[in-house]
């Protein structure tokens, strides 16, 4: 286990090399960059704003600069927020996770729950309405459930705040701060969750209908277990062990944040960010948020391998 | 005949498929006694193993049991509320099944898998459950029991995974056995092993079973009573040795001959001509009438009823009806 461990964190490395380099290279491709998108500065003050953050260097040289401070845990600097990449994206990352933790707890219970039932009750009137429903929500674009949410949720029945994160100008601490939050969450987390539910049930009704064909489903059956202990116990065990690698995928998912989502619902979240950055050029920040990203791909990756070995006997490394 | 441990009336089993209904089980009578062994045989699709699903209730749609009675000690299986049927499950009707390597849950612990009825149906507490389940482990031959607790299906041989298989249908001490070929993917060495382990199990307990197979020296190793399927009807039911030495569905004396006898060389084995009807388009006549040698007119005009010859011997067939003479 420790040397498959090992090997598996070696492996990582050239790996987020060839990222870095396929991002760098990429990035260096798009014409213009942040200074040449200011039009109000002259041409010699831009030039001279090249030299100081080495634009005018060739791309190899630049890479090597980058990848090296990178290293160090420098990703450069936001030309658009006027502070370290770093720190722009430990500002807004934590709003991020927060309504993405919540939707994808929300998605993952309910998505078993449905899949399961309508798995088991293939093909009646239940699982038809279900299937409707949750392809319905899967196919509409998060703008328009946005929107929607917004009209019959916030608008008409003033269950939560159309938008931002906490009320404006409120003053509240303690409790009240947190509730208030709560609140502001509800839409983004119902838009983000049912979003997310279509395919997630999908999966696990795929997965529950293969396992409960199999032979020792009959045989616990034959055994006299309850109905109920067949499926949660016998049945769904087996059904989860793919989900694993779904779940490997969710780590990057919780923090890249959902640019759409967050914007219609004003949320100070990292995929708002990103999607100004790009507007902005603000090729540091781009590059910073994507290579962090892909590091937690990778080990969301590493970690599935590993949680395969302690669900599935089989894949058990002794 | 009182002493009638399980008795089908006329079970009637249909599977509803999209090109029509197939008549799986179609009016099957016959009965097993407490302590003997039955044996089941027929090629694939005859019905054997619907009928002893439907005599556990497990029948997976698309299929359902549409008419008749199993009485089992005098009560109705098919009026029993489902909470009543599972208490019977596993601890007075337990079953075996074709293949091991798939009929064990690859993600829980063998002495889980055994200890499971005894939990539901005994009620015994975890520490008496494992205690029991690797007594059970000894009993079906497998050394290392407490070891074997422990492993999890894929650590043990196919034959290991039958005797476990065995271990969890004895675990309540069943009144009936079902065995769905139980031998037919183990390889042949294992094979023998099986059925002498089935056999000192019925010798010590008094287990009935009921074997269902299409391997006639299985048949010939196990079975005090036979009943030959065909196409979702009984057509033959004789004890044993009445069956091979005098069989008389034209069906049956084709199995026979295709049987290969050692010490009598033969180039080619004999072949029943023709193929299995078609399960959906049967009519009113004899479902084997368009393989037989003997088909005479009433054949195809008439379904045979399954009578009383000498002998106990019961056979479905015009030859011995005087219409057919």
């Amino acid at each position: 286990m420790k040397q498959f461990l090992i090997r598996r964190i070696l492996q990582m490395i050239p790996t987020l090399i060839g990222v870095s380099i396929i991002l760098f290279s990429v990035f260096s491709m798009v014409p213009g960059n942040f200074i040449d998108s200011n039009q109000t500065i002259s041409a010699e003050r831009a030039a001279e704003l090249k030299h100081i953050h080495g634009l005018d260097k060739p791309a190899t040289e630049r890479y090597f600069i980058w990848a090296s401070n990178a290293l160090k845990g420098d990703f450069g600097y936001s030309f658009q927020h006027k502070v370290d990449v770093t720190t722009v994206i430990d500002r807004y990352i934590w709003n991020s996770v927060l309504i993405a933790a919540f939707s994808m707890i929300f998605t993952w219970i309910i998505a078993i729950f449905i899949g399961v039932f309508s798995a088991v009750k293939k093909y009646s009137l239940y699982d038809g309405i279900i299937t409707f429903i949750v392809f319905g929500l899967m196919s509409l674009p998060s703008f328009f459930l946005g929107l929607l949410a917004i009209k019959f949720i916030a608008v008409d029945m003033g269950w939560a705040p159309v938008g931002g994160m906490y009320t404006t100008g409120s003053s509240a601490t303690g409790f009240a701060k947190v509730f208030d939050l709560l609140e502001h969450m509800i839409l983004p987390v119902t838009v983000l969750t049912a979003l997310g539910v279509g395919g997630l049930t999908r999966y696990f009704r795929t997965s529950m209908l293969d396992i409960i064909n199999q032979d020792y489903i009959r045989t616990a059956r034959a055994k006299g277990v309850k109905e109920s202990t067949v499926i949660f116990k016998h049945a769904l065990r087996n059904a989860l062990i793919p989900a694993i690698t779904l779940l490997g995928f969710e780590l990057p998912a919780l923090f890249s944040g959902a640019m759409i989502t967050e914007k219609i619902f004003n949320w100070p979240g990292i995929g708002r960010v990103y999607l100004d950055a790009l507007n902005y050029r603000d090729y540091f920040l781009l590059m910073g948020y994507l290579m962090f990203l892909s590091f937690l791909t990778v080990l969301g990756n590493l970690l599935a391998d590993t949680l395969y070995g302690l669900v599935d006997p089989r894949v058990r490394l002794k | 005949m009182s002493n009638n441990l399980i008795e089908f009336r006329n079970l009637r089993t249909n599977f509803y498929t999209g090109s029509g209904v197939v008549k799986a089980v179609n009016d099957v009578s016959f009965s097993i006694r407490e302590g003997e062994t039955l044996c089941v045989v027929g090629e694939s699709g005859c019905g054997k193993s619907v009928t002893a699903m439907s005599l556990m209730r497990l029948v997976a749609t698309p299929g359902k049991i549409v008419g008749g009675e199993i009485l089992y000690k005098g009560e109705d299986l098919l009026k029993l509320k489902e909470r009543e049927m599972r208490y019977l499950r596993g601890n007075e009707i337990a079953m075996i099944f074709q293949d091991p390597m798939s009929s064990l849950n690859p993600v829980l612990t063998i002495g889980h898998q055994i200890a499971e009825p005894l939990r539901i149906h005994k009620k015994l507490s975890k520490q008496e459950a494992k205690k029991k389940s690797i007594e059970l482990i000894e009993l079906v031959g497998i050394p290392r029991a407490a070891k074997i607790y422990d492993s999890y299906p894929h650590e043990l041989s196919g034959g290991m995974r039958q005797r476990i298989m065995i271990a969890i249908a004895l675990s309540c001490d069943p009144k009936l056995l079902i065995a769905d070929e139980p031998t037919t993917a183990l390889d042949v060495t294992i094979q023998a092993q099986i059925l002498d382990l089935m056999r000192d199990i019925k010798k010590e307990f008094n287990t009935a079973i009921m074997m269902i197979t299409h391997d006639l020296g299985v048949v010939a190793e196990m079975a005090d009573h036979v009943v030959v399927m065909y196409a979702g009807k009984v057509i033959e039911e004789a004890p044993v040795h009445e069956l091979f030495n005098n069989p008389k569905h034209p069906y049956t004396q084709g199995l026979l001959k295709a049987k290969p006898v050692i010490s009598n060389r033969q180039d080619r084995l004999y072949t029943i001509p023709g193929q299995v009807p078609n399960p959906v388009e049967l009519g009113e006549n004899c479902y084997f009438n368009d393989r037989c040698e003997h088909c005479m007119e009433i054949c195809v005009q008439k379904q045979p009823d399954l009578n009383i010859y000498d002998n106990k011997h019961k056979a479905a067939c015009w030859l011995y009806e005087k219409e057919g003479k």
